[in-house]
């Protein structure tokens, strides 16, 4: 009981050191090769079997384009939750790396986002007749989209740190009523989108066929995600150290002048 | 456009998105990585005013 208790708290220790801004830059230098390399492995095992496994009946060779299509609407909504819980993290405790987590996901997540809706398009012409439709689904991504495009201008157009880090955190939590809402989307209105069938309470709908090379280049999209976003967070976290370290030369030029 | 050209199309889209995201990490990251070690050689460095 003792030693479970002691391991507990040496795995606490282990994550508020890695909350230091000093010690995440440190622990960066090492995860990122790693991630790189499992985004690299997963990438060509993903596409070798994107293109090797069978085409479907109906569709043809565009179900090929599910394998990047679903994985970047995934990543658009998982980017969205974790800024969500960083944007908590920032407003509750005012820890500056929860800020810089929140902030530094935008742009990722907005690119995520756009591969999905532009993939998207390029399945739908072929499949519906048409690029775009305003139905459920299609619109609470392109609101997605919208979300991220306005954290991204509030970022870049409030200068005070602490300032634009509340206004940001505020905006990203609202926003947040907009997941569930994609999630079910399919579920609550009548969609040309076609329902879930992957992340189903009961089990995913699609053939193995189908469903292996999706989770390979889901895996893949996860670790670039995670591979970007800690050397975001690394950029992030030096930009800043940078700036107080010249503010500092400057403040102290100005009294030597004095 | 056949079936084969609308993957390439969304497979060229998303690879050139996420290669154009993952350039600009690296590059940021680059430039940010020289300016912290040309100032952790400044700080290194004895004051002029002791020297």
């Amino acid at each position: 009981m003792a030693r479970g208790m002691s391991s507990y708290s040496n795995v606490a220790k282990y994550v508020q050191g890695l909350a230091q801004p000093t010690r995440f830059v440190e622990m960066s230098g090492r995860a990122i090769p790693v991630l790189s390399a499992l985004t690299m492995m997963f990438f060509l095992m993903g596409l070798y079997l994107a293109f090797s496994s069978d085409v479907d009946y109906p569709q043809g060779a565009t179900v090929r384009i599910m394998y990047v299509h679903v994985p970047s609407a995934w990543m658009a909504m998982l980017c969205y939750t974790v800024m969500t819980l960083n944007a908590v993290g920032s407003l509750v405790w005012r820890h500056p790396l929860a800020d810089v987590s929140a902030r530094v996901a935008a742009p990722l997540g907005a690119a995520f986002t756009f591969v999905s809706l532009v993939t998207g398009a390029i399945w739908g012409k072929p499949m519906w007749g048409t690029w775009w439709v305003w139905d459920a689904r299609l619109t609470s991504m392109f609101v997605l989209f919208i979300m991220y495009l306005g954290i991204l201008a509030i970022n870049r157009a409030v200068d005070e740190p602490t300032r634009a880090a509340r206004v940001s955190a505020v905006l990203i939590i609202v926003g947040f009523v907009n997941i569930p809402i994609i999630k079910f989307s399919v579920e609550w209105w009548n969609t040309l989108h076609q329902p879930a069938s992957v992340l189903r309470f009961d089990g995913p709908a699609l053939d193995i066929e189908f469903l292996r090379p999706l989770l390979i280049m889901g895996l893949a999209f996860t670790t670039l995600f995670a591979t970007l976003y800690v050397a975001s967070i690394r950029n992030e976290t030096w930009r800043r150290k940078l700036i107080s370290h010249y503010r500092l030369a400057a403040g102290a030029a100005s009294q030597r002048d004095s | 456009m056949t079936h084969q050209e609308y993957v390439f199309a969304a497979y060229a889209l998303a690879f050139s998105v996420m290669f154009a995201m993952a350039a600009k990490v690296w590059i940021t990251s680059r430039s940010y990585r020289r300016q912290v070690e040309a100032l952790a050689v400044v700080r290194r460095r004895p004051n002029r005013e002791e020297r």
